[in-house]
């Protein structure tokens, strides 16, 4: 955690347009409706997972590859984990404004759909980097292919099936084209999907390269 | 006891391949590494302080013991007992001197962040200034102060003395020797000043490259090097009195030719014509390696 914020005031000190972005991103989260907030988060949250500067002190510290791992992950959990608390930021306050009007709202598919989606993706994540729900130290999802089926394909399906009721149910809310709104929040999913399946199928810790600095080493094998 | 060995050390960077490279440190010693640029010194001492993987590539092979440290199966504890003086910094430039070492300092076991700010100090380095601010020399001194604030067992240095001033400089020579005079640590010490290092090295590994492929021209001591070595200033048309198979460089200027010759045995005083030895002197380790690897080439 320390490292975590650490590595975040050395990032906003020299690029403090890089925190008003965050802000405006974390207003954003809580203030929009909370269908497009599941496509935003999955953007932002893509990016910083797949791109991470990288310094070669990384590498030649005392750390093992597991502390190494681990140290990464930290980076990726606490950014997945603050999405994840303004998702549901964003929920209570759906909650708390829609109560005022409309009380059968709450009971609502997407009130539930919602938290069940961010929890699903939490515990998703936490199969994949290996700690698992059932059995201590052994992952939950041995192969990559099922992790593909699971990480991937369910969902997508959830996603698609919730993004088609819901357009349904609140159609007259719609501000863009609902086919759109299907398609951003689609590739919203495949691409938090795909980022997982990078950052644990293919884990692979590389050789510093100094003249590639912007390395993926979230390796897809 | 020996405190490092390298085994087998293949490392395949792109096209470039460093092949087999296999050599042993002993405690209080200091080791050279010479070599043409593009001979492989920097993908060897990346590859012994752990930047380079030794299983990167499926060719990659080989194995780095550190005091019993296997870099393999314990990279943890053969990381923790290696110092580091980098040509490029290995820390964020986004840091101050201060910010390294109470960020990577915990790290190393018996650190002393004191230590570390009092060199910082004695090198007249700012403590609150962004490395990237700072000019290469004072980076430099900034990893020196921070790899004497633990105590390492070696210490690897990649041309630390190139961008460093005369003044400094000397205070880094008084360092290694001191580093080494416990004779518990080693220093690797790569360099192109091949008159300096002569002076400051017990040892010498020397890389030479061969299209895509560095392996190991020589290891060992300097003084076994001098002695096969010696340079002869003769005119051009005594040449064909020396033996042909002595001859492994010549210059030529306007008034004589040197020629470096060598012998394995160092046995230069019967095989050269007598009218011939009063010309005949030892070689430095930079003439020897100016002529070998202008033949090389």
């Amino acid at each position: 955690m320390k490292d975590y914020l650490r590595l975040e005031k050395i990032r906003y000190r020299y690029k403090p347009y890089l925190l008003i972005a965050r802000i405006a991103l974390d207003i954003c989260i809580i203030i929009l409706n909370h269908k497009y907030v599941f496509p935003l988060i999955a953007l932002c949250g893509f990016l910083p997972v797949n791109l991470r500067y990288v310094t070669e002190e990384e590498y030649i510290i005392p750390m093992s590859d597991t502390d190494i791992k681990k140290r990464r992950m930290m980076y990726v959990k606490i950014t997945w984990l603050r999405f994840a608390l303004l998702g549901i930021v964003n929920l209570v306050k759906t909650l708390i404004f829609n109560s005022q009007n409309q009380y059968d709202y709450l009971i609502n598919r997407p009130v539930i759909i919602i938290p069940a989606l961010i929890l699903t993706l939490i515990l998703l994540y936490r199969a994949l980097i290996g700690e698992t729900f059932f059995v201590k130290g052994r992952s939950f999802f041995p192969e990559p292919v099922f992790r593909f089926i699971f990480c991937v394909w369910i969902p997508f399906g959830i996603l698609t099936y919730y993004t088609i009721e819901n357009k349904n149910i609140e159609e007259d809310l719609m501000t863009i084209p609902p086919i759109v709104h299907i398609i951003v929040m689609i590739f919203g999913m495949l691409l938090v999907s795909y980022s997982i399946i990078l950052l644990n199928v293919g884990w692979k810790i590389r050789d510093y390269d100094s003249s590639n600095k912007r390395i993926r080493y979230f390796e897809y094998k | 006891m020996e405190l490092f060995r390298c085994e087998h050390l293949t490392k395949i960077i792109g096209k470039y391949r460093l092949n087999d490279i296999n050599f042993c440190l002993q405690p209080g010693t200091v080791l050279g590494l010479i070599g043409i640029n593009g001979s492989g010194k920097t993908t060897l001492l990346r590859s012994i302080i752990g930047s380079y993987r030794l299983d990167g590539t499926m060719e990659d092979r080989g194995e780095l013991i550190l005091n019993g440290s296997h870099f393999r199966s314990n990279a943890k504890e053969y990381r923790s007992q290696i110092a580091y003086v980098l040509q490029e910094s290995p820390f964020s430039k986004y840091m101050t001197p201060m910010e390294i070492g109470e960020t990577y300092g915990p790290y190393y076991e018996g650190f002393a962040l004191d230590k570390f700010r009092n060199l910082l100090k004695e090198y007249e380095l700012p403590e609150k200034k962004m490395l990237f601010k700072l000019s290469k020399g004072q980076l430099l001194r900034m990893q020196l102060a921070f790899a004497l604030s633990y105590p390492a067992l070696l210490y690897v240095m990649d041309e630390p003395v190139g961008n460093l001033d005369i003044e400094f400089r000397d205070i880094f020579y008084d360092t290694v020797r001191n580093l080494v005079s416990n004779e518990k640590s080693s220093v690797i010490i790569s360099s192109h000043l091949v008159t300096e290092l002569e002076h400051i090295a017990d040892n010498l590994l020397w890389l030479g490259r061969t299209e895509d492929t560095g392996y190991i021209r020589y290891g060992g001591t300097i003084d076994q090097l001098k002695d096969c070595f010696r340079i002869l200033s003769i005119p051009e048309e005594k040449k064909n009195e020396l033996p042909k198979e002595m001859i492994m460089g010549e210059h030529h200027n306007m008034t004589h030719n040197e020629f470096l010759l060598y012998d394995r045995g160092g046995d230069f005083g019967t095989r050269i014509p007598e009218e011939l030895r009063p010309a005949l002197r030892y070689a430095d380790l930079q003439e020897i390696m100016y002529f070998i690897e202008k033949k090389a080439s």
